[in-house]
């Protein structure tokens, strides 16, 4: 068994940082959507619009952690090779895993996210996370939008924009606390997001 | 008639105690208007209709309105600056639109639009009586509501326009009458003090609309002001907002937003197929996991 410092105190700092935003986030806002009654109207909408403002200065911090490190380097696509290894990560998680494949992916300092993952991840953090963002901040400043959009309420395309971004995120986030299980161990990928040392046979 | 010519002869004697001040400029000739039409007991009764004309103008209320700068023969006749006035002067028939609709400086505020919503309205096309402008405003007290006012105030004011005839004790619509047309509303005081009358009972679009609707043409689908389309959206989600802005500043208005509204966000469609889709998602997980446990135990045990 060998391990790997792959997480340093400030990604696994935004990323629990961030994990418990978005707890906070998906609770009060399906309250908001769904009207709930679990907390006052008022409330909830402190909630979710402090822990909002919260979760854009983490993803600016991620913005500029990512200038100032090395960690943008995981998220560069090397295109060559980008399908066959696409192709053999979806089969390993389709069938291969089910058959006790060894996992075509190898974790290193170099790379710490596998094909899948890493489009997956640039895909939320550069694409959803910048249209969950500005929509919600849109949601909080809308004098600044036109009254109608292509014969449209524009608040309205604000919030189905923010809804459906949210709906996405929601789906993001339950198959990624799916996938860390698909580790060494279950618990192995969550024990490094915590220790920030991976371990692991492949290394 | 007895009662009025004794009025007439108190007004002629306050106005005589203040003619040597003379006109200088239009606030001086209004106060002198007001001398007489600030009393609130200044009213006689039409000898041919019986009705009571009531000539009361609030001097408070008057010089804080949006026309306090304007002399009042600017929209009354000039046969007013005589007195006794002359007997013509009852004839004087007023239109607001005489002086704004021709004014360019008057076209923000869609006069034209307002005149043409207004003669659709159910007041003038049902309504047994004969409405005018001034069924509804009162131009000696009219001030047009400012981003920035308190919004419970505006609502307050503006209901209470409605209120004045549809809650009249001893008119057809009464409170109760009232209660019982909005029994299908939900929680009815916190609307009616929340939000206009006009909100529901007038069409939705991006302006106010003067054209008032009956009432089974009114919103009565809580959809239509609480998710797409929403009349709330576009009138009172920014105005709500641009409110609270300047009372409270940047932070207070991101965090408190009070602006929101419950449902705005809601649609049935996307809300269905997205918890389908999460639906999946959380079986699809499930059954993968499932799948890993039962193929690994097998792989085990063949060990």
């Amino acid at each position: 068994m060998t391990q790997i410092y792959l997480y340093p105190i400030w990604t696994r700092l935004w990323h629990w940082t961030n994990a418990l935003l978005f707890i906070i986030l998906i609770g009060s806002g399906a309250s908001l959507h769904y009207g709930t009654d679990i907390l006052a109207f008022d409330t909830m909408i402190l909630i979710h619009n402090s822990a909002g403002i919260m979760l854009t200065i983490a993803w600016v911090i991620f913005l500029l952690g990512n200038l100032i490190t090395d960690n943008s380097k995981h998220y560069r696509i090397q295109l060559k090779g980008l399908i066959t290894r696409l192709m053999q990560q979806s089969y390993y998680y389709g069938i291969g895993i089910f058959k006790g494949d060894a996992h075509p992916f190898h974790v290193s300092a170099e790379m710490k996210f596998n094909t899948l993952q890493q489009l997956t991840y640039i895909g939320v953090m550069y694409g959803l996370m910048p249209i969950l963002i500005i929509s919600g901040l849109l949601f909080l400043f809308p004098t600044y939008l036109p009254d109608q959009f292509m014969g449209i309420g524009s608040i309205w395309i604000v919030a189905i924009t923010h809804l459906i971004i949210a709906y996405l995120m929601v789906i993001f986030i339950l198959s990624h606390i799916y996938i860390i299980t698909t580790g060494e161990t279950v618990f192995s990928n969550l024990q490094a997001m915590i220790t920030g040392w991976h371990k692991g046979k492949d290394l | 008639m007895k009662n009025f010519k004794y009025v007439k002869i108190i007004a002629f004697l306050i106005l005589l105690t203040n003619f040597h001040t003379g006109f200088a400029n239009t606030t001086e000739k209004t106060e002198n208007c007001l001398r007489c039409h600030s009393m609130e007991t200044l009213a006689y009764r039409d000898k041919n209709t019986g009705e009571v004309i009531n000539l009361y103008v609030n001097a408070q209320q008057y010089k804080q309105s949006n026309h306090k700068n304007l002399e009042c023969t600017t929209c009354h006749a000039a046969e007013h600056n005589e007195y006794p006035h002359p007997a013509s002067v009852k004839q004087e028939q007023l239109y607001c639109l005489d002086c704004h609709k021709e004014d360019s400086k008057f076209i923000p505020y869609r006069f034209t639009e307002i005149e043409q919503d207004f003669n659709h309205s159910v007041h003038v096309t049902e309504s047994p009586y004969k409405f005018s402008c001034f069924s509804c405003h009162n131009p000696h007290q009219f001030k047009i509501s400012q981003v920035g006012e308190d919004l419970s105030k505006i609502i307050g004011y503006d209901n209470g326009i409605c209120l004045n005839c549809h809650a009249a004790t001893g008119q057809s619509k009464s409170s109760a009458t009232l209660l019982k047309s909005h029994q299908w509303l939900p929680n009815p005081s916190l609307h009616w003090k929340h939000v206009r009358c006009v909100e529901c009972h007038t069409p939705a679009g991006e302006h106010f609309s003067h054209k008032i609707l009956p009432s089974e043409k009114s919103v009565k689908n809580c959809v239509e002001c609480h998710s797409k389309e929403a009349t709330l959206l576009t009138r009172l989600y920014k105005y709500r907002s641009q409110e609270d802005l300047q009372e409270t500043g940047w932070l207070n208005q991101a965090v408190f937003n009070r602006a929101y509204i419950v449902g705005m966000s809601r649609n049935e469609t996307i809300d269905l197929w997205s918890l389908i889709i999460l639906g999946f998602t959380i079986l699809g997980l499930l059954a993968h996991g499932l799948g890993r446990f039962f193929t690994n135990k097998i792989r085990s045990n063949k060990k």
